[in-house]
């Protein structure tokens, strides 16, 4: 369980997880990245993302519903974990105390 | 709408087990349908998009041992590697692609050849019968009536005609006359129209003409209305009746086919004897037994003509072979012997980069133990020696591809002079998949070098493993050895060939002579006064030409057709024809003998007064007069040269030195010559001797001239004699060059190879070394023993490569000229050469051992 900060891609992920709520599976986070960040990840860098930040604890996946749309597939949703809201609020504690005094050099 | 189930197979590979590979497995499978609603290869495409980005995040999963594991790990190591040594990398991938790339083209020319050899559409019972003689109608009719061998028998010819389509310029085409039966039964199928009709051969018929593919669409724009058009062939108008797929009828260079025509009223019937026989066997019929039922027809010949063929006449000189057989043996030597030459160089070539790699394998001999020992089995460490080779085999075959793709054609060219050689393409399957499989075969010798070392040496205990690896490096220099003296000895021979060939005499000065070869219509030569004027014509002209010395007329350039022969009779000592000297005639005007510098050994050559019709004298070579008169005294004999006026004595009136006529690699043909005959449809040549230097400007000036004197005589070709004497000798030239080519190039890999190797030996025992020194030993015993292991292995490799090359040399006998197979001066240059390089390869590392500071050395811990 790491208490470092998070990389750039995985505080997206983890954001798009929270956003989504209880809707968070691969398809709809790439949408959610794709949509409200402008960025769709590949599927090699979204899967090792999640398969990472489940390792570290940081979310949990579980079963859901298979459908022929998916070749008789379960999906697999994700939520957040408090370790990983933590490591969230973290992160972003840590990037606002350093924005803090830069704005003006982007006036 | 399922997406492609091999990259939903490699996309599982890339997926760790249980819910995260079917969410993934999932989460695609519904991308993918989303996409295929509008477009399945946009689906397609994007699909394999994300296999290939999970395959480049496939997870470092900890395997035993795996430094970076699994097969990313490997690659990313192996490119690692690439990019460090940038320099070793570039000259192992140079070299890979060279011998596959060389290998590639040559086999795309082999393959492309072979296959347009092949135009006989039966190919397996169509036979060339009697190859060794030419047939005349009449005996092609007799045979036809009696034997029992054959479904279908005929003949053909090839001529070069003038052709005129319309009212445009004479141009000229290289026509087949054929019996149509063969024709038809020989050529798959017209793309337009038809093929000859039996009644098209029959005396009287119209005459018609096939056109082939490529004067269809050069002459007539490739016309579908093509068929019912009138054309002149050699002055006779003839209907076009069809046009035939390109390469599938008979006739290697025949542009065009028209029916041969036989009519039994006519003398030349049974006396032109111009015909190749061809015959489709019939079913169940083997050629043996076509052998004897052609040996039944010589027998009936000779009781039938017991004059022309006494009985025995064809002992031995009869045969019946497969009908692209002829072909073959032209061009499937040199090109056969080329693809053994770059297989060669491909075998140093890999061997070579396989040494590199050992090399190098056994420098991270300690990175692969500390592998070893934190548990990578065996089959790891293998698999990143066998992703490193293979990385190199990639890059290297896409640059051989791209070679091969470029050298086809260059090779191709090269043999320019044999109209049958093309290269097929590179993508080809018929040549892709070969040269994939080759390129697989260098990558699995290159791997299993390293690799085999890796699984020998890693049995056994360190000490003995350092023994294991002398002796492969030993071994591989040896066969690199081996190799580079096969090729080698077969460039010396070659060498030897050619050099005998260019010191043939040919009686002549070929330099400043220009050959104009013309194929005159039959109506320009309808009568002797027509022929006599445009020869007049013609050679004033010519000889009017700025910077022309002489001109001389002749129905055969030297080197170049072939000549009729004649039986001779000697007055003082008659024969009968069948058991007479035959010579070749050689119909020449007085200018022949200037324009070519020949003058008279005995008596004189011929005169303007000597005419043709009636002869009045004939001159002989000197080894003709030596066959007939070999007491001498040729001059002022006479002799009979016309089978059919046996009697009718004409004087021999001067003797000249031989002139070599048709081939170079022969003895001088006896030859005999008479005035330039007058008959209708004969070639015709100019020899024109011109002061200053051949080029494009001379020939466009002589075409030029001959157009003015008569715009309706095509000119065949104008050639410099020069060039004419070296396409004599062309496929030899063009082998030997390459064959040169090949050697040096297994040679510098040879050299490359003893300097790698003895550098590593170097490097392995600098301790041995540096303590020797410091115990005394001379620097010049050190710099020997170096060197000496460098030539004893290369050393090794000649005595090897010389014996093998002495049992397959034999297989070079039809290229090589005034020279054996067995000739001990190229064996022992091909040797030294080897020698000399193996010790100036050596002579480096050898040097630099010498040099070794002991007291360093020592100190570092060697």
């Amino acid at each position: 369980m790491s208490s470092s900060f998070l990389g750039e891609f995985e505080q997206m992920v983890l954001l798009a997880v929270v956003r989504l709520g209880d809707g968070a599976y691969g398809v709809a986070i790439r949408d959610e990245l794709a949509t409200v960040a402008g960025r769709e990840p590949s599927s090699g860098a979204l899967y090792t993302t999640l398969d990472r930040l489940e390792k570290k604890g940081l979310v949990t996946s579980r079963e859901g519903e298979s459908s022929p749309d998916r070749g008789g597939r379960a999906r697999r949703y994700v939520r957040v974990t408090t370790e990983g809201l933590a490591a969230l609020q973290r992160t972003r504690d840590a990037f606002a105390a350093l924005w803090d005094g830069v704005e003006e050099v982007f006036e | 709408m399922r997406p492609p189930r091999l990259l939903e197979w490699m996309a599982a590979r890339t997926l760790p087990d249980g819910l995260s590979r079917q969410g993934a497995l999932g989460d695609l499978t519904e991308g993918y349908r989303r996409r295929a609603r509008s477009s399945r290869s946009v689906a397609v495409l994007w699909y394999a998009w994300q296999v290939a980005s999970l395959c480049a995040h496939a997870p470092g999963r900890a395997v035993r041992g795996g430094v970076g594991g699994g097969w990313r790990g490997d690659v990313r190591w192996a490119g690692r590697l690439l990019w460090r040594h940038p320099g070793f990398s570039l000259g192992v991938v140079a070299v890979l692609a060279a011998g596959i790339g060389a290998y590639s083209a040559v086999y795309s020319v082999v393959d492309g050849t072979f296959r347009g050899l092949s135009w006989w559409s039966d190919g397996d019972r169509a036979v060339a019968v009697w190859p060794e003689r030419r047939f005349s109608f009449g005996m092609l009719d007799l045979y036809g009536q009696e034997q029992s061998a054959y479904e279908t028998l005929g003949g053909y010819k090839e001529r070069a005609v003038s052709m005129r389509a319309g009212s445009g310029e004479p141009a000229s085409v290289t026509a087949v006359l054929i019996t149509p039966a063969l024709f038809r039964a020989l050529a798959a199928g017209p793309r337009l129209g038809r093929a000859l009709a039996d009644d098209d051969g029959l005396v009287g018929a119209d005459p018609v003409v096939v056109l082939g593919d490529g004067l269809w669409r050069r002459a007539f724009g490739a016309d579908p209305d093509v068929l019912g058009r009138t054309v002149d062939i050699g002055g006779v108008p003839a209907t076009v009746v069809g046009v035939q797929e390109p390469g599938r009828a008979p006739g290697g260079r025949a542009e065009l086919w028209m029916p041969a025509v036989g009519d039994p009223r006519d003398d030349d019937f049974w006396r032109m004897q111009d015909l190749t026989a061809v015959g489709v066997l019939s079913r169940g019929v083997s050629i043996d037994e076509a052998r004897r039922d052609l040996e039944a027809f010589a027998d009936r010949l000779s009781t039938l003509f017991p004059m022309f063929y006494p009985p025995g006449f064809a002992e031995g000189r009869l045969s019946v072979v497969p009908a692209d057989q002829d072909q073959r043996r032209t061009v499937a030597t040199p090109l056969l012997l080329l693809l053994a030459g770059t297989s060669l160089l491909l075998v140093v070539a890999a061997l070579n980069v396989g040494s590199l790699l050992l090399g190098r394998a056994i420098e991270r001999a300690p990175e692969l133990e500390v592998r070893r020992a934190i548990g990578a089995g065996r089959g790891r460490v293998v698999r990143q020696l066998l992703v490193e080779a293979g990385g190199f085999a990639i890059i290297g075959t896409t640059a051989a591809a791209a070679l091969a793709a470029l050298g086809a054609p260059f090779v191709a060219r090269l043999f320019a002079d044999e109209a049958l050689v093309h290269a097929a393409s590179v993508l080809d399957p018929s040549v892709f998949v070969p040269g994939s499989i080759v390129a697989f075969g260098a990558w699995a010798v290159v791997a299993a070098v390293p690799v085999g070392h890796f699984l020998r040496a890693s049995r056994r205990a360190p000490g003995r493993a350092g023994r294991a690896r002398a002796g492969a490096q030993r071994a591989l220099i040896a066969a690199q050895g081996a190799l580079a003296t096969l090729l080698l000895v077969g460039a010396a021979l070659l060498v030897d060939t050619v050099a005998h060939l260019r010191a043939v005499p040919l009686g002549f000065d070929p330099e400043g002579l220009v050959a104009v070869e013309l194929a005159p219509p039959a109506d320009r030569l309808e009568n002797v006064g027509d022929a006599r004027t445009l020869y007049d014509a013609l050679s004033s002209r010519l000889a009017a030409l700025p910077g022309v010395e002489t001109v001389g007329l002749a129905g055969a350039i030297p080197l170049g057709d072939p000549l009729l022969t004649t039986p001779v009779n000697l007055e003082d000592a008659p024969v009968e024809p069948a058991a007479a000297v035959v010579a070749s005639v050689h119909e020449v005007d007085p200018g022949f003998f200037q324009a070519l510098g020949v003058q008279a050994r005995e008596g004189r050559v011929l005169e303007r007064s000597d005419r043709a019709r009636a002869p009045e004298a004939v001159v002989v070579n000197e080894s003709l007069a030596r066959l007939l008169w070999p007491d001498g005294g040729a001059v002022g004999r006479r002799i009979a040269i016309d089978p059919h006026a046996w009697d009718r004595w004409v004087p021999v009136v001067g003797v000249v030195p031989d002139v070599r006529s048709g081939g170079i690699t022969g003895p001088a043909e006896p030859t005999l010559y008479v005035a330039l005959a007058e008959q209708p449809a004969r070639a015709l040549a100019a020899l024109v001797r011109v002061s200053d230097r051949y080029d494009e400007r001379t020939a466009g000036a002589l075409r030029r001239a001959v157009a003015e004197v008569d715009p309706l005589v095509p000119v065949r070709a104008v050639r410099s004699m020069p060039g004419v004497v070296r396409s004599a000798y062309a496929v030899r030239w063009v082998v030997m060059g390459l064959l040169v080519g090949l050697a040096g190039f297994a040679t510098v890999l040879g050299a490359v190879g003893v300097y790698a190797t003895l550098t590593q030996h170097v490097a392995a025992r600098r301790r041995e070394m540096g303590v020797r020194i410091a115990l005394g030993a001379r620097p010049t015993a050190i710099r020997a023993d170096i060197v000496r292991a460098g030539a004893g292995f290369t050393a090794v490799g000649i005595l090897i490569g010389s014996i093998i090359a002495l049992i397959t040399a034999p297989m070079l006998e039809s290229l090589l000229f005034g020279v054996s197979a067995a000739s001990p001066a190229a064996y022992l240059g091909a040797g030294l050469v080897l020698i000399v390089t193996a010790l100036a390869a050596a002579w480096v590392p050898a040097a630099r051992a010498a040099r070794l500071p002991p007291a360093e050395v020592l100190r570092s811990g060697g």
